[in-house]
């Protein structure tokens, strides 16, 4: 088995991990922090494969999912509050 | 495996050299303001206060950590490595002793830019972490500074992208020797480099863009509850995004470590000449910072919104027609 395999088995399982623990986790912040780690691992996954921009450009979009849902999260928790 | 301990060396290297720089750039914008708003700056660490931030910085380290009960600690000590590391890392993929990057591969260029993203993330999250309303309050603004300025800048790096016809560094980086219908690409693309100056100034939370602490109101907001090797972690994150953030305009608009080389052609040129470039950037951010007051946060919602928005968009189309 070589160097450029174990790497690819290491993320997948990685990634696997980091989405298990965002679906499983009660508290938004831990949930954005493991997508975030989630989406970075696929970048090194597909990058492995010779698809950098293309994992570039999903990383990008799903950041700005993060974002919004922290935006949106606390404009719900605002109007709730009020 | 001499190459990889070679490589693994300058990379090293290279990390310690940017910890500094990032110190000595803090130093320089803070002595450079003291002198714009009168006063003296930094002066007692050191031959005219050089060593301050480093001084801030071992004591900041060496300082109790409070934080408010409920804190998920285990998180923003997590969030405040990661941000210095991510910082780091996009530091590897500026071209700064070639002309393209340590790490380089096709498709940096967004890479790049994605790398930029997650790193503003930390500063998003970690005060949500706190259970305290000044934070939250501060990460409620950085969340909206964060989607007014990203759509334009993007746009505007997307234009340098078009025109270069290239998502490669190593080919942007060109940019400055480029004509297009005998118009120098530079001159086409001035709207984008002041949405991206803009932009980055935004990023890196300096005036008049530093509405998510905003000291006077918000009592330091989204760091008012950082203290020790946390905040010690985030300055140094904040130091590391005005170095890099300064090295990405330099990168796509005024040709990254490019330059004359009179004698002794060498990799310190394209490091002199990229630094040269930097220091540039960074003394005009000073200046705007020095020279203009905060703005309330609906002001740069209708700055990045109606002014720059449509500018970048203008942008988009002035190069079409250029690459058509």
């Amino acid at each position: 088995m070589d160097i450029g395999l174990i790497i690819v088995l290491l993320l997948g399982i990685g990634i696997i991990c980091t989405l298990l623990m965002s679906i499983f986790t009660k508290k938004l912040h831990r949930m954005l922090i493991y997508f975030a780690l989630a989406n970075l691992m696929l970048f090194g996954l597909l990058y492995m494969y010779g698809m950098a921009i293309i994992g570039s450009l999903i990383l990008l979009a799903n950041i700005g999912v993060v974002v919004i849902l922290i935006f949106v999260a606390m404009i719900v928790g605002e109007v709730v509050e009020e | 495996m001499i190459e990889y301990l070679e490589f693994s060396g300058i990379i090293v290297g290279w990390t310690i050299a940017l910890i500094f720089l990032a110190f000595f750039v803090e130093w320089f914008y803070r002595k450079m303001m003291g002198h714009m708003q009168h006063r003296v700056g930094p002066k007692l660490a050191g031959p005219i206060g050089v060593l301050q931030p480093i001084a801030d910085f071992i004591k900041l380290m060496n300082k109790e950590q409070i934080s408010p009960e409920g804190t998920d600690e285990f998180y923003v000590d997590f969030l405040a490595v990661m941000g210095v590391w991510l910082m780091i890392f996009m530091s590897f993929l500026l071209p700064i002793f070639s002309e393209k990057g340590l790490i380089s591969f096709e498709g940096d260029v967004i890479f790049l830019l994605a790398l930029f993203a997650v790193a503003s993330l930390m500063y998003i999250i970690t005060p949500y972490l706190f259970k305290s309303p000044y934070p939250t309050i501060g990460a409620g603004r950085r969340a909206e500074l964060y989607l007014s300025y990203e759509i334009p800048m993007f746009l505007a790096l997307a234009s340098v992208v078009f025109i270069v016809g290239s998502v490669s560094i190593q080919d942007v980086v060109h940019l400055p020797y480029l004509t297009v219908k005998g118009i120098p690409a530079v001159i086409l693309l001035i709207p984008a480099l002041i949405i991206t100056l803009i932009g980055v100034m935004a990023r890196v939370k300096k005036l008049p863009f530093d509405i998510p602490e905003a000291k006077t109101e918000l009592a330091a907001g989204w760091e008012a509850e950082l203290s020790g090797r946390r905040l010690a972690f985030f300055n140094l994150l904040t130091d590391l995004k005005l170095v890099v953030g300064s090295g990405v305009i330099v990168t796509f608009f005024l040709g990254g470590p490019l330059g004359p080389m009179p004698f002794y052609p060498g990799w310190w040129w394209y490091v002199f000449w990229f630094l040269v470039k930097t220091f540039i950037v960074i003394f005009f951010i000073t200046c705007i910072a020095a020279s203009v007051a905060r703005f309330r946060i609906d002001q740069v919602l209708d700055l990045f919104w109606r002014k720059l928005m449509p500018l970048s968009i203008v942008q988009i189309f002035i190069v079409l027609w250029a690459i058509w």
